[in-house]
């Protein structure tokens, strides 16, 4: 029995989330739709650090999903998110990728101090999460200063796997769930991170629909969201 | 040094690359760009309508999309991108060569235009006159022809010029961004208002306003208003 | 015997709508030679064959004997070999360059122009001649027409040609001016011995110039 008295226009949700969740966000989206009929969902994806600063210049998102928390704690201190929202809702593992026809395949991080290593892109430190994390663990191997010459900074994740498919480096660090959506890259190996790489989800503060915002977010918890980010490689929060 | 000061000293360097790419580019457009345009305003060959098209197509195209062309080609999968590592071990990608090629391919156009309309605008008396007293062609396209159209060349190449400058599109996916090596002053921008450096992405702003603003100045002494006219 | 002109052109031009045909036969020992006709008549066109500067679709241009032109034997001569001196209607002076400049500019055959003081006896010779001596540094565009148009003259003669070819060269001219610089001109020719072809409109200038006149009109001669 449809309703013809009072159709309204559906709530469009901006949701600003990390290169690294653009495929399973694309696909929860239509399935979120369908519980929720009057929300639209609308997408933003890039680098966590570039999300942080459009919010922070006064962009009208309603969600933010970043890959590390130190985004989420930029956010948080300078007041954009709503702190009682904010909850870890997946996880993710680091990965060192090489071209899938590449004659060599490194079996630990000082490998790629050798010769036939020339370029390995990272994400850039200052503005993505994948960036930081593999800076801490080079830091920790103290192997950072010595690979900065061969490093190739790269605006987002994305970007860093294309360049790594495309062969135009010899290695490249990026989530575990990027290398699964690439037949042209191989996982050499996990990286161990020091701690967990846990992504926050948060609603924005100044968000227009906090009611919508937030059914967004407990569904990101439920089940069906998680079964599908599984689906993708990603972990449990 | 604070991350923030070290920041500042690669906007200097920022500043030397962005220089020396944009001037190699339009050094390399200047030579082709010329030479190409006075071919097409004296000759005649089938399809030459259809050719200016096609060399005034990186002008309307977006960079990015230009940038994707130039990194299947010259990428370790792409047909020129082979054969250079193969023949030569070169590698563009990556490299500030490759920066130069990308900015010499979006603003060739600009010079490519100015020089043809320059030379076809010029009468063809002048260059008849040199031929009737014994100059070699050659000798007449430096004595005649290019003193002539130059004003016109030169309105092309300093746009051309800041063209090169500020490309970013199409440099960020072939060269990447390389401090010292490719990170010209437009990807600088881009990435400290990524990273939330307001203070440098203001100090790369006023970099680049300057350089802006210099070449403009420049343009107006070099070409004064009033133009010597024959009565 | 061979005479001292044999020329003959023929040419087709579409221009939108309309086409014109050129179809010229000359022979001539004249060494003074008017082509008379009036404007759109293809004068200027033969001109230019002549000397090289535009081709014809078919034709042969002998001059003494020389052929500059034959299309049946693929023979083509470059306006620069054919060493003959063209006046423009409107002089054609190089404006970027003083008269002195333009004077000696056939006389400096590298790729880069020399400067405003270079000079040689020739051309000091004939910017002497011409009374163009005072006016050597200065730029085409301070020129009066008249001074213009020995200019013009000097800058033919310095390169030394073996004929000399003329196009309307008293057009822009008032009387006065022009009744002197016809006397001072057939004074040089007369003191050269040079073959001249001459294009006017004016019949003065056939008076005093047409040893023999051809006339032109529609392309062909009439």
């Amino acid at each position: 029995m449809t309703n013809y008295a009072r159709a309204e226009s559906p709530v469009v949700l901006t949701v600003s989330a990390a290169s690294s969740l653009t495929n399973a966000f694309k696909e929860i989206a239509p399935v979120f739709e369908q519980q929720n009929k009057t929300i639209k969902i609308q997408f933003n994806f890039a680098a966590s650090g570039q999300l942080l600063q459009q919010i922070a210049k006064g962009a009208p998102v309603d969600v933010l999903a970043s890959a590390d928390q130190e985004t989420m704690d930029m956010a948080q201190d300078k007041s954009l998110i709503d702190v009682g929202s904010r909850r870890n809702f997946t996880a993710n593992t680091l990965v060192l990728v090489v071209p899938k026809n590449a004659k060599q395949v490194p079996l630990g991080l000082s490998d790629l101090l050798k010769k036939n290593y020339q370029r390995v892109v990272i994400g850039l430190p200052a503005s993505v999460p994948v960036g930081r994390y593999t800076q801490h663990v080079l830091e920790k191997h103290h192997l950072w200063q010595m690979l900065e010459p061969k490093v190739i900074g790269a605006q987002n994740v994305r970007q860093a796997l294309d360049y790594v498919a495309r062969g135009e480096v010899d290695a490249g660090f990026v989530y575990a769930t990027d290398a699964l959506i690439s037949p042209q890259v191989q996982v050499a190996f996990t990286v161990p991170t020091d701690k967990k790489i846990l992504y926050p989800i948060a609603m924005v503060r100044t968000s227009a629909h906090e009611k919508e915002a937030r059914q967004f977010l407990a569904f990101m918890n439920g089940t069906l969201a998680q079964a599908i980010l599984s689906k993708y490689g990603f972990g449990k929060p | 040094m604070d991350l923030e000061s070290l920041k500042m000293s690669e906007a200097w360097i920022a500043l030397r690359l962005t220089l020396l790419v944009a001037g190699c580019a339009t050094l390399i457009n200047l030579i082709l760009g010329v030479g190409i345009a006075y071919l097409f305003s004296r000759k005649k060959f089938w399809g030459k309508e259809v050719l200016d098209a096609f060399l005034t197509l990186p002008m309307v195209m977006p960079p990015t999309v230009l940038g994707y062309y130039l990194l299947v080609l010259l990428g370790q999968q792409g047909v020129i991108g082979q054969f250079l590592k193969s023949h030569w071990g070169i590698q563009l990608i990556f490299t500030w060569q490759g920066a130069v090629i990308a900015a010499a391919i979006v603003s060739f156009p600009l010079i490519f235009k100015a020089a043809r309309a320059a030379f076809e605008s010029l009468e063809a008396q002048y260059e008849q006159a040199a031929q009737v007293l014994r100059v070699s062609d050659t000798a007449i396209f430096f004595r005649i022809t290019l003193p002539l159209a130059w004003r016109g060349i030169l309105a092309g190449l300093l746009l051309a010029f800041a063209r090169a400058a500020g490309e970013f599109g199409a440099t960020l996916m072939v060269a990447g961004s390389i401090p010292g090596q490719t990170q010209t002053l437009s990807i600088a921008v881009y990435e400290a208002v990524q990273a939330g450096q307001d203070d440098t992405a203001n100090f790369l702003v006023l970099l680049t306003s300057i350089v802006c603003m210099s070449v403009l100045w420049v343009s107006g002494r070099l070409m004064p208003g009033r133009v010597v006219r024959q009565d | 015997m061979t005479t001292l002109w044999n020329i003959q052109l023929k040419k087709s031009y579409q221009h939108e709508l309309r086409s014109f045909h050129l179809d010229i036969q000359l022979q001539s020992d004249a060494k003074r030679l008017v082509l008379f006709g009036p404007s759109g008549a293809g004068k200027t066109q033969i001109l230019k064959m002549i000397a090289g500067l535009i081709q014809p679709d078919v034709g042969l241009i002998q001059f003494n004997g020389n052929p500059l032109l034959d299309t049946q034997r693929n023979i083509n001569q470059k306006p620069q070999e054919r060493s003959l001196a063209y006046v423009f209607q409107d002089y054609a002076l190089f404006p970027h360059l003083t008269v002195r400049q333009n004077v000696a500019f056939s006389t400096n055959p590298s790729w880069f122009n020399k400067g405003k003081s270079y000079t040689t006896p020739g051309v000091d010779e004939w910017l002497d001649k011409l009374q163009l001596s005072e006016l050597a540094d200065h730029y085409p565009h301070q020129l009066s027409g008249g001074q213009a148009q020995r200019v013009a003259l000097a800058r033919a003669f310095v390169s030394k040609p073996q004929g000399l070819l003329l196009d309307e060269p008293f057009a822009a001219l008032d009387q006065n001016l022009r009744r002197a610089l016809r006397e001072e001109l057939q004074f040089l020719l007369q003191e050269l011995s040079m073959p001249m072809i001459l294009i006017s409109h004016d019949p003065e200038d056939v008076a005093i110039f047409g040893e023999e006149v051809i006339a032109i009109d529609g392309g062909k001669r009439i």
